[in-house]
């Protein structure tokens, strides 16, 4: 049975319209029905709940979350079906005082047999103030990333519909000084301009997609090749070249694909905001067959991560400065804390002007999937 | 009329050493330009400076043959600043995000490069929400747009200001 790390999953903050749950909401244990339904409540809690406990039996766990966040609670079920087990999702409950009460799920499928239907185990424990506080440092920067992801999109939306406006006033103007050669030419820039939009329309949606969250195993490959057909326009800006060799095609990667797109996406947003303009960074997959782990490799030999980066050679112990930006130290927590989520390695070599290298390792599945879910349709 | 960027007058400014507009201000051209800016006449120009091709060509075919301005186009910042003594324009419709100097240092370097010259600079880009509008006025923009906007939206803007 493959396991699905839920970390990050949010299923946000909410109260049930007919549940409450009490002040003293300890650890949890139950069962699910393969409706969503409680079938049995256990663990410390149970006391607590008292009449409660009567009450929530039959009553859909979903109902307990806000009515606006369902959906996404919908997609521990999808990852369930998917993989067999979600460790470490998190669920935001609001108590009736107003504060909050956080409970890290690890949910088992009980998958069907002839004497019983399939059910769900269900085990919660409440978070302690440094989890909560790191989980929510890395989702801050999860958030970030998708957000600049988002307004990039907007940007090469937005350019390219400027250009249709300009060009349709152009032929609809029907005066332009150089004649029918520039209307011409106009028009095909018009197609040119509408076609961009449509293939950035792709993108935006497949990243929509993403956040709605897929299940399944992951191909490094695509993972990669999306990520930088989504960062082209940060590395176009930023005058950054990538030189891509993917050899561990159809390898396919454990873990919670949402964990691991930021995961990915971290590291070339990283090495894209670090690196000095003009600069060529390498990324490379590998199958390490006899480990059964994919190897993730995006080094930078032109000088351009190693001085920023230098707070990862302190990590190995090799000495070197402080990084000048927050930024280079924030990525590199978010980085390995996601990392480890996904049961992977994350090591960082560098050194001021030699260059810098990050190996990311992580858990190959047993089967690839060549339909795995994709962030965008294209290559970079 | 649409004026082609002058690949070979920046050429030639790069052979002589002006590599910057910072650089080209301190030089005798640019007072002489200066000088001139206050006896021309004529129809008003228009500067558009974007590094996205299609833009940048539709804007000035829109521009140029829907008005009576004279307009004339630069891909970066470098260009943006040799076109600002070549050209001398009235207006310039400046994008934010264009690789090297961004659009907003551009803006500040052009405003300060004009002194006390009435040159209107409109910031137009496709970014919008994230305190560009507050730091292109800060910069010395005169008006900030975002795109996509109808280029008569455009036109209007660009006449109240020329008037104005």
């Amino acid at each position: 049975m493959r396991r699905h790390d839920g970390g990050g999953i949010d299923a946000g903050a909410g109260r049930s319209p007919g549940v409450v749950l009490p002040q003293a909401c300890g650890a949890i244990a139950g069962t699910l029905d393969a409706r969503g339904r409680f079938l049995s409540i256990d663990g410390p809690v149970e006391a607590a709940l008292g009449r409660l406990r009567e009450e929530l039996i039959g009553v859909c766990a979903v109902r307990i979350v806000a009515p606006s966040l369902r959906r996404r609670v919908m997609s521990f079920w999808e990852a369930l079906r998917s993989l067999g087990t979600i460790d470490g999702a998190r669920i935001h409950l609001v108590r009736p005082d107003g504060g909050s009460a956080s409970l890290d799920l690890t949910l088992t499928l009980l998958p069907a047999r002839r004497t019983r239907d399939a059910a769900v185990r269900f085990v919660g424990r409440p978070s302690t103030v440094e989890a909560e506080l790191d989980f929510w440092r890395v989702e801050a920067a999860r958030r970030r990333l998708a957000a600049r992801l988002a307004a990039d999109a907007a940007h090469e939306i937005n350019n390219p519909l400027q250009a249709v406006l300009a060009h349709a006033a152009v032929l609809r103007g029907g005066s332009d000084p150089r004649g029918e050669m520039a209307r011409t030419d106009s028009a095909k820039r018009l197609r040119e301009a509408a076609h961009r939009v449509r293939e950035t329309a792709c993108l935006v949606q497949h990243l929509r997609r993403r956040f709605e969250g897929a299940a399944g195993p992951m191909l490094l490959d695509h993972l990669v090749t999306d990520g930088l057909a989504l960062f082209a326009v940060a590395a176009r800006r930023r005058g950054v070249r990538f030189e891509t060799h993917l050899a561990a095609a159809g390898a396919a990667v454990t873990g919670s694909p949402s964990t691991l797109v930021d995961l990915v996406l971290g590291l070339l947003d990283m090495a894209i905001r670090l690196a000095r303009r003009a600069s060529v960074i390498d990324v490379a997959t590998t199958t390490c067959g006899a480990v059964g782990r994919q190897r993730l490799e995006v080094s930078c030999t032109h000088g351009a991560l190693d001085e920023a980066l230098d707070l990862a050679v302190t990590l190995r112990s090799e000495g070197g400065r402080l990084p000048a930006s927050g930024f280079a130290r924030e990525a590199l927590v978010v980085a390995l804390r996601l990392s480890r989520r996904c049961r992977g390695t994350l090591e960082i070599t560098s050194r001021a002007g030699r260059g810098t290298r990050i190996i990311l390792e992580l858990p190959a599945a047993a089967t690839a999937t060549a339909d795995g879910p994709r962030l965008a349709p294209g290559a970079a | 009329m649409i004026c082609q960027p002058a690949s070979g007058d920046v050429q030639s400014a790069r052979s002589r050493g002006l590599r910057s507009p910072e650089r080209f201000a301190r030089s005798s051209r640019a007072r002489r330009w200066t000088d001139a800016r206050v006896y021309r006449g004529g129809a008003p120009r228009i500067l558009i400076v974007d590094d996205d091709d299609n833009v940048r060509v539709g804007l000035a075919r829109a521009l140029s043959s829907l008005t009576t301005c004279e307009v004339d186009t630069a891909r970066d910042a470098f260009e943006a600043g040799y076109k600002l003594a070549q050209f001398r324009p009235d207006l310039v419709l400046l994008d934010v995000v264009m690789p090297g100097m961004g659009g907003l240092d551009v803006c500040a370097r052009m405003r300060r490069l004009a002194g006390s010259e009435p040159l209107r600079i409109v910031i137009l880009t496709g970014y919008d929400g994230s305190g560009h509008n507050e730091r292109s006025l800060i910069s010395g923009a005169d008006l900030f747009l975002t795109k996509p906007m109808d280029v008569d939206e455009i036109l209007r803007h660009v006449k109240d200001l020329l008037e104005g």
